[in-house]
């Protein structure tokens, strides 16, 4: 019987460590290339950089191409603040939403699902030929709120769902003692939702991160560029210049990554908090 | 409380709580999209300088176009396999990350990976595979159907999409399965245990009961977003070989700005914006009624 | 409890405030609308105005030339800033160009394909003698492509050329050194012995790049511009078989470049597998002497320069398509205008308008302006440039076969716009991989011009 058990254990990590393998394969790829040069890579994808030979070569030339520096403080204010906005005010929403069963919530609560599937092309030049006609295009701030509004379906729908699991009869209790609404909202409900805002914050954080076409729309001059867009000197008409790409990929993934490592600390928080609770 | 203030309770309540989400959203989608399916009725195009009301005529042109709905056929199934191997997968996924392994940490981050590269390296990354790493190992195996690339014929092409959103889905759902996982009462999960149920039958009876709702979501996002894929395509087949896998999303773009017909593109886009909304929001609704509240 | 609520509406009024104030509000922005501003960003005299203004490159591979060309114009005349738009992945190209047109925002100056400039000829400042004096300067003929309607909407800049390239190293080894003439491949038969005699040594005698914009674009047009010398004998062929009038399966000059398609194709280093289409890898092959000529312009060298233990010397030969050596294409490359610069009036002030004149005034005319074009490797059709240039062998081989005469007029090449190449391209490759016959490429590449308005 132990046998058998052990047997299957075994199983499990041989299984997983072979889709480890295959998962992390494209990611491993683009890190032994960030240190060969182009040609290097499409001659042997596989082969062990040699580091003498380019070394850091390719990471000094992406930091200095794609105006690093300035990049990523554009980057990490678009991303942060626009994630924030979105998990306030879509939690409070999705709250709203679930709580009360009104015909309008319905409504709203189906065109936001709807939203999600709106093709970016159908709106993309109505948008910017409106905020273009406003005047508002090339600001932050604006993109900022475009984010906010394009992340209100997504993050409404996964609250919505984890609301829903949540007992009503514990804000009851908060409610009888004399809560509004907000208070009931802030302190019972919000603290309850740690799992999944970490889990929006991380998806938030690496859509809006990565995200090339509505910057590239909305941010005009190069001091304002993203990191997405500042990779764009690594892609010709015809080819690619995959090595330097590689490293500036790499240079952009970093950041996120560490934000990703942080916070599955607390998603495993949350799983001590719910086995206390 | 009498009526009249409990009502401007209410009103006060949905403005601060949905308020500034509808604002944002309205704004930046709603009117856009509104103004976007105005401009289908007019022959509206960036480049030309003035425009005037053409009624249906774009829709009309629409229907002849042969290749659009066979795109649209094409991305059904691309949708179809992605959703059902993306979800199998990261359920898999979830299920062994969520039970007493090591290094779980260490593992989750790894399997999340594939989500840190955006949509268009991906898929030059994976495009490179296809062509050059694949074929390397049919050639050192012999193995005749690996030896040309995937990307090259028609069929085999589509499959590689399907490949290649699996594997940049799978890790994205996989946090979300968790966290469902992770979203079951743990008093749940023992009085079930007391009662004799393990493993397989725990599984089901309780556990994916619990996780509708991630089911759900994790379904739409599939779904959504393979309608959408865009990036991808262009990425790692560019439609070829020779268009054909020029899904729904790309055709749209082509026909809009490259062959100039900005109106029967738009008109695409909102035909088929309102195809996938009924699909994916019936889905929605009818799997809502799967959901227990805890 | 109560202050806590009112902290956090007092957070969330605040920042939706800052939203709203903060927009449109970033220094030095857009140059749009009409009759606008024209916004200064440096130091700014009390006499002049300084002036910013805006240009869209669609030459994605020398970004960074026009960077450093700006930078230093920037030096010479502080008060004109000119701010480049670059664009990475070829495809985003057209979508970017026309949402920056849709926002007001449309670039003052731009590099484009002569397709764009008939697409976007409402907007475009005309070039002519009072505000371009400079253009006399231009090669005879090289002013005719950026003309549409009688005006000059476009200013040329480069030349390229087309053809079979060769690499002389291998075709020494095989044929013994100076053994080889490229003047004598001037029939389909000629070229078939070539290749014959390559296969024969072990090498494949010629690739062909598995790309819709390569066959489509660039071989299947070399059956409408070899109609006849002229512009409009290409033009008037392609608008015939749009009216239905004509069908290209019985124009002889189309089946006989199918034909050696077929000859090229039966000796095709990628046979294996033909639709991989990848530029890099295919460059390698033919710098690294994998097989004998490929079937690419002169441009490929800006990509060979970047790699190591490659070849340094081709050379062009011609793509024949009958027997007869006397017929118009046997003997000749193509050279072509590929690219224009043009300038906006409808988004743009007038200052604006003449920042981008005296701009491409340096650009294209002046030394130091040219240098930028000839170091990146570029061969410029103006009188004034510089005779002592290097160029590399496979632009000196263009040319030469420009002093003899012996070019293949491209001319039609600039009315062929839109998806066309996308298109007629697929079904090159539909035809390259076998999976349609030569009835039903025909058929294609009727129906898609008959679709076309």
């Amino acid at each position: 019987m132990k046998e058998k058990k052990n047997v299957f254990k075994f199983a499990k990590y041989v299984l997983i460590y072979i889709l480890l393998i295959l998962f992390m394969m494209p990611f491993y790829l683009m890190v032994i290339n960030s240190f060969k040069t182009t040609q290097q890579f499409v001659n042997n994808p596989f082969s062990l950089p040699k580091l003498e030979k380019v070394g850091f070569g390719n990471y000094i030339s992406a930091f200095n191409k794609m105006n690093f520096l300035n990049a990523i403080r554009n980057s990490t204010i678009i991303t942060l603040i626009s994630v924030l906005l979105i998990l306030l005010t879509a939690s409070m929403a999705a709250y709203f939403l679930v709580r009360h069963k009104w015909k309008i919530n319905k409504i709203i609560f189906a065109t936001l699902i709807a939203s999600m599937i709106v093709p970016f092309q159908a709106i993309m030049i109505p948008l910017v030929s409106i905020y273009g006609r406003l005047n508002l295009m090339n600001s932050k701030w604006i993109l900022i709120f475009m984010y906010m509004g394009f992340g209100q379906g997504f993050a409404i729908f996964i609250f919505h769902g984890f609301i829903k699991n949540i007992p009503l009869e514990m804000e009851e209790s908060a409610l009888i003692d004399g809560c509004s609404k907000i208070q009931s909202f802030f302190q019972i409900v919000f603290p309850l939702l740690k799992p999944v805002l970490v889990t929006v914050l991380i998806l938030d954080v690496l859509w809006i991160w990565n995200d090339y076409l509505l910057p590239s729309l909305v941010l005009l001059s190069p001091i304002e560029r993203t990191l997405p867009l500042s990779t764009y000197s690594f892609f010709t008409t015809y080819s690619v210049d995959y090595a330097p790409l590689m490293a500036g990929i790499v240079l952009t993934i970093i950041p996120v990554l560490i934000v990703y490592l942080f916070s599955q600390k607390y998603i495993i928080e949350g799983v001590v908090q719910g086995a206390i609770k | 409380m009498n009526s009249k203030s409990k009502l401007l309770n209410n009103i006060g309540n949905f403005v601060i709580f949905i308020g500034p989400s509808l604002i944002a959203f309205s704004c930046v989608l709603l009117i856009p999209l509104i103004y976007g399916v105005y401009l289908t009725f007019t022959n509206y195009s960036p480049i030309k300088l003035t425009y005037e009301f053409v009624g249906f005529s774009n829709f009309q042109a629409v229907f002849t176009d042969k290749e659009f709905w066979q795109q649209f056929v094409k991305t059904l199934g691309y949708v179809f396999y992605s959703t059902i191997f993306c979800n199998v997968i990261a359920f898999l996924l979830a299920y062994l990350l969520t039970s007493n392994i090591k290094a779980r940490g260490f593992l989750r981050a790894g399997f999340f990976t594939p989500n840190l590269i955006g949509g268009i390296v991906l898929g030059y990354i994976w495009k490179f595979i296809f062509a050059n790493v694949f074929t390397k190992v049919g050639d050192a195996l012999g193995y005749q159907p690996l030896m040309t690339s995937f990307l090259t014929h028609p069929d085999r092409a589509i499959i590689a999409m399907i490949i290649v959103t699996v594997w940049q889905y799978a890790g994205y759902l996989m946090i979300i399965y968790i966290a469902g996982f992770v979203g079951i009462p743990q008093e749940v999960q023992e009085a079930s245990e007391i009662d004799g149920a393990t493993g397989f039958k725990k599984l089901c009876s309780i556990t994916i009961p619990l996780m509708v709702p991630s089911f759900i979501i994790c379904f739409f996002i599939v779904i959504s977003r393979g309608f959408m894929t865009y990036d991808l395509n262009l990425a790692l087949t560019n439609g070829q070989p020779y268009g054909s896998t020029r899904l729904a999303a790309m055709h749209i773009y082509q026909k809009a700005f490259q062959a100039n017909e900005y109106g029967i593109g738009q008109a695409e886009a909102i035909i088929f914006f309102a195809t996938v909304a009924i699909v994916a929001v019936s889905q929605v609704l009818l799997t809502k009624k799967f959901e227990v509240e805890a | 409890m109560k202050r806590r609520l009112f902290a956090m509406f007092l957070m969330l009024t605040v920042v939706t405030m800052l939203i709203t104030a903060c927009s449109g509000t970033t220094t030095g922005t857009s140059t749009s609308g009409t009759g606008g501003d024209a916004v200064g960003s440096t130091g700014s005299n009390t006499d002049k105005k300084a002036v910013k203004i805006t240009y869209f490159n669609t030459s994605a591979e020398v970004n960074t030339m026009f960077e450093n060309m700006f930078k230093r114009y920037n030096e010479i005349y502080p008060d004109v800033t000119i701010e480049l738009i670059p664009t990475g992945i070829g495809e985003g190209q057209q979508e970017k160009l026309q949402s920056l047109y849709a926002s007001g925002n449309a670039p003052t100056f731009m590099n484009v394909d002569p397709a764009n400039v008939i697409e976007y000829e409402d907007h475009l400042l005309e070039f002519t003698e009072e505000n371009a004096p400079w253009l006399s300067l231009a090669a005879d003929g090289a002013v005719d492509g950026g003309t549409f309607g009688g005006k000059v909407l476009g200013a040329p800049w480069s030349v390229q050329g087309y053809g079979l390239l060769y690499n002389k190293r291998v075709v020494n080894e095989i044929f013994g050194e100076g053994n080889f003439d490229p003047k004598s491949i001037n029939t389909r038969d000629a070229l078939q012995a070539f290749l014959e005699k390559c296969e024969a040594a072990g090498v494949p005698g010629t690739m062909l790049h598995g790309a819709n914009w390569s066959l489509g674009g660039h071989y299947l047009t070399l059956v409408y511009a070899v109609q006849g010398p002229k512009t409009s004998d290409g033009t008037g062929f392609i608008d015939k078989i749009k009216a239905g009038t004509v069908n290209i399966e019985d124009n002889p000059i189309f089946q006989g470049y199918m034909d050696t398609f077929d000859l090229l194709a039966k000796h095709n280093y990628n046979k294996a597998d033909p639709l991989v289409g990848d530029f890099n890898k295919d460059i390698q092959a033919f710098g690294e002497g994998k097989c004998a000529t490929f079937f690419m312009g002169d441009w490929a060298w800006t990509t060979m320069v970047t790699l190591e233990n490659v070849d340094q010397e081709y050379g062009f030969i011609p793509v024949p398509w009958s027997n007869n050596p006397d017929d118009y294409g046997n003997t000749e490359v193509v050279m072509v205008l590929p690219k224009f610069q043009c300038i906006n009036k409808s988004q743009s002030t007038p200052e604006q308008q003449q920042a981008a004149l005296d701009a491409l005034a340096w650009m294209l005319s002046e030394p130091e302006g040219q240098q930028f074009f000839i170091d990146a490797g570029f061969y410029m059709p103006y009188k004034n440039v510089r005779d002592d240039v290097v160029y590399n062998s496979m632009t000196t081989s263009i040319s030469e076969y420009a002093q003899r005469g012996k070019t293949i007029n491209l001319g039609c090449f600039s009315y062929i716009s839109g998806d066309a190449w996308t298109e007629t391209g697929n079904l090159m490759l539909k035809y390259l991989s076998g999976a349609i016959n030569r009835d039903e490429l025909a058929q294609g590449i009727n129906n898609y011009w008959k679709s076309v308005k």
